[in-house]
């Protein structure tokens, strides 16, 4: 049994019937609305951008009719359909019940009463969910901003009806997505890209549920390891709602700013690892030990010996995983280089003869690193991955604890 | 059937655990870390997790430059410029392993022009980015002070008062061991975390001395120089446990006197607070105004407990330098400079 629409014109409104038909008569149905739909052009109420009919369950329905109403879902109950009004005198009402048809209008909320085709023409206002940081937010479009690794817990979901006054106790769903080629990382996967998770107190997930209470929902949001753009995506669970606001966390170490460059130095560009093109990137303090000891190191070495630099952090740090150039992504090996604090100089004169660190060079640098507070990893003497082609030294440019 | 069914489950559940058990037991299989006390050197057997999918046993073996036994003694003045005159003497002890070949301390305020190196040493001040003040270096490389020799003659000098610090030292690596095939083990195993433990806390010697610490504006402000040194008495001496906290209390009485009578320029009373300071320091270490090269028998004229003898007698020394300041300022307000001549009106 399906359901099929029949026009009936009026002077004082349109009015459709919805009454139940053998499917050989569908086409009248669509041939009906097609008719209205073009009613609605001739009178210039087209609908607008963010309105739009669902094709289901009556697939082959035009899908520019658009009458609002809400999300007003409704199934064939057995044939049995009812009516469709579509009044056009003032105030203009929606009526659905029990047919079998819906119509998605975001603008429209479950028993409001729609006043016409044209845009905002629904009987008030459309709820509103919104996320929102009680830290306050760092930008109009940033929910929060988070360090790799690390967890906001200042965030709040609130649904507000159409005065802007807090709805109260509505149910709602969060949902983080991963903005695809975010945070420096020019892959996704597979495995997929880690994404955040979010917690309500509750539940720990990428997706969770919860109410509203008196004043929104607090949660919080864990970041992974990798830097990246996470959307939130909030819903309503027991309403119609659209979503408005900042929804994007932005996962990254802030304040990582290119190496320059420098006559005392060479940044080993273009970085051979195309899936991380922009890997130098360092904090400004950082910057400042680096030119010291690359400072240091020329002066001390006046044969054009230079330090040849690799691998620093990404443009907002977090995970460099080089190993997904090897198809094993969002994991080590640079165990470190998150936070824009470490670098990899070169010392394989073995295979770089002109650009590395000669080896009797060795000892004289890394008492350099220790002159300027830098420290290096692995412990003890020499460079690390010794005897291998990819010998370097890997220098915390910040001192401190530096293998992790 | 359903019985069956569930029993099929279970194993099925039973044997991937007892696959995830048998995977993590191998990971720490064959790890081990050991210490050679006659060569010095660590033998490490560690599981690389990250260069792949599948975790590696590597063989590293490597030294710490700790190896050493070091002695700083330090002396304190003032220079004809007002400024404070460190000067360090270091010792590697008999007993020392490797070459002693690097020395630094942080100061709060120190400038290269006013830095002092031997002969056969290299010096510099390095300003640090991320942090206050500066880092002092005297070094060498490719060689060091041996087992048993003295080097003095590194000095620094600096308008900020001496305050309890550390200076560090390190031992010269040996260069013929076989070193680290990767980036070493990381904190994922158990025996990475060891060996992360013990790198991170075993990177230099460190030994207590007098270093740049409390800031000294200029022109000298009494009220900020004893708010400064308040600080530091109530923070830094008791984080690092030099002093007890009845004495911190008694103490701290007499700053927050001493810093109102600086702040009504009541100088009599400022005067006769820090007096009572050295008074108090005196009680508890006889011989706190002493030099410690004066100073022949460090143990048999200590008295106290309350506070370290070191940090006593850098807290003397600061009290002192402010009384003199404040006489040396009172001195210039009762003889103040002729005023320049101008033209005649």
């Amino acid at each position: 049994m399906r359901c099929v629409f029949r026009c009936v014109r009026s002077s004082a409104f349109l009015l459709f019937i919805l009454s139940p038909m053998h499917s050989a008569n569908a086409g009248a149905g669509v041939d009906c609305v097609d008719q209205f739909y073009q009613s609605l052009v001739d009178a210039g109420r087209a609908c607008h951008a963010d309105q739009e009919a669902s094709r289901d369950p009556l697939a082959g329905l035009p899908t520019r009719v658009c009458f609002g109403g809400g999300e007003t879902e409704v199934s064939c109950d057995g044939g049995s359909c009812g009516f469709l009004g579509f009044f056009e005198s003032a105030p203009i009402g929606f009526r659905a019940s029990n047919i079998c048809f819906w119509f998605r209008d975001p603008s429209c909320l479950p028993g409001e009463v729609f006043s016409g085709p044209a845009p905002g023409h629904c009987g008030g206002a459309p709820q509103v969910i919104k996320l929102s940081n009680d830290a306050g937010l760092p930008t109009s479009d940033t929910l929060a901003e988070v360090e790799p690794g690390k967890a906001t817990t200042n965030l709040r979901v609130r649904v507000f009806n159409a005065n802007g006054q807090l709805v109260p106790n509505a149910n709602v769903k969060l949902e983080v997505t991963v903005i695809a080629k975010s945070g420096g990382h020019q892959h996704d996967g597979p495995p997929p890209r880690p994404k955040g998770e979010l917690s309500n107190g509750v539940v720990v997930d990428t997706m969770i549920t919860g109410n509203t209470g008196p004043n929104g929902m607090g949660f919080a949001f864990a970041a992974p390891d990798p830097a990246g753009d996470h959307k939130i995506t909030a819903s309503c669970l027991d309403r119609t709602c659209k979503q408005e606001g900042p929804d994007t966390v932005r996962v990254g170490v802030k304040g990582l700013v290119p190496i320059p460059e420098s006559p005392t130095y060479v940044l080993i560009t273009p970085n051979t690892d195309t899936l991380h093109p922009n890997n130098h990137y360092l904090t400004p303090a950082s910057i400042t030990v680096l030119q010291k000891l690359a400072g240091r190191y020329s002066q001390q070495f006046t044969a054009g010996l230079l330090l040849n630099l690799n691998d620093a952090s990404l443009e907002r740090g977090g995970l460099f995983d080089i190993g997904a150039r090897n198809g094993i992504p969002w994991r080590p090996p640079h165990v470190t280089h998150k936070k824009g604090t470490e670098i990899d100089i070169r010392a394989n004169p073995q295979i770089n003869p002109t650009t590395s660190i000669p080896e009797a060079n060795f000892e004289a640098f890394e008492v350099n690193v220790r002159k300027v507070g830098a420290t290096r990893c692995p412990a003890g003497a020499g460079p690390a991955y010794a005897g291998t082609d990819n010998q370097h030294y890997h220098v915390c440019l910040t001192g401190g604890a530096c293998c992790v | 059937m359903k019985m069956r069914r569930l029993s099929q489950t279970l194993s099925i559940i039973v044997a991937v655990l007892f696959a995830g058990f048998l995977a993590s037991a191998t990971a720490d299989d064959g790890e081990s870390l050991t210490y050679n006390s006659n060569t010095g050197v660590y033998t490490i057997e560690y599981y690389n997790t990250y260069d792949g999918p599948t975790p590696v046993l590597k063989h590293a073996q490597f030294e710490l430059p700790t190896r050493i036994d070091p002695t700083v003694k330090f002396t304190l003045k003032e220079s004809a410029k007002g400024l404070v005159v460190y000067q360090y003497r270091v010792r590697s002890g008999k007993e020392s392993k490797q070459d002693l070949n690097f020395v630094q301390l942080r100061a709060s305020e120190a400038t290269a022009a006013t830095q002092n190196t031997p002969a056969g040493w290299e010096g510099e001040v390095n300003p640090q980015p991320d942090a206050p003040g500066s880092l002092v270096n005297w070094f060498q490389t490719f060689r060091g002070l041996k087992p048993g020799q003295s080097q003095g003659g590194f000095s620094i000098q600096s308008q900020d008062l001496p305050g309890v610090g550390f200076v560090q030292t390190w031992g010269r690596l040996r260069r013929d061991l076989q070193g680290f095939s990767d980036l070493g083990p990381t904190s994922a195993t158990s025996i990475g975390k060891q060996y992360v433990d013990l790198v991170n806390n075993n990177d230099s010697v460190r030994r207590t001395a007098a270093v740049p610490r409390i800031p000294v504006p200029n022109p000298f402000d009494a009220t900020v120089v004893l708010t400064n040194l308040q600080r530091y008495l109530d923070q830094d001496l008791v984080s690092m446990k030099l002093i007890d906290s009845v004495l911190v209390t008694q103490l701290d009485r007499l700053f927050i006197a001493a810093i109102d009578a600086a702040k009504r320029n009541n100088i009599t009373g400022l005067r006769n607070n820090l007096k009572d300071i050295r008074q108090a320091l005196k009680k508890e270490h006889e011989d706190v105004d002493k030099d410690e090269n004066e100073d022949k028998d460090d143990n048999q004229k200590a008295k106290s407990g309350a506070i370290d003898k070191l940090a006593a007698r850098v807290l003397d020394f600061d009290v002192k330098v402010i009384l003199k300041r404040i006489d040396d300022g009172e001195s210039e307000n009762r003889n103040p400079p002729p005023p320049a001549s101008g033209p005649p009106r």
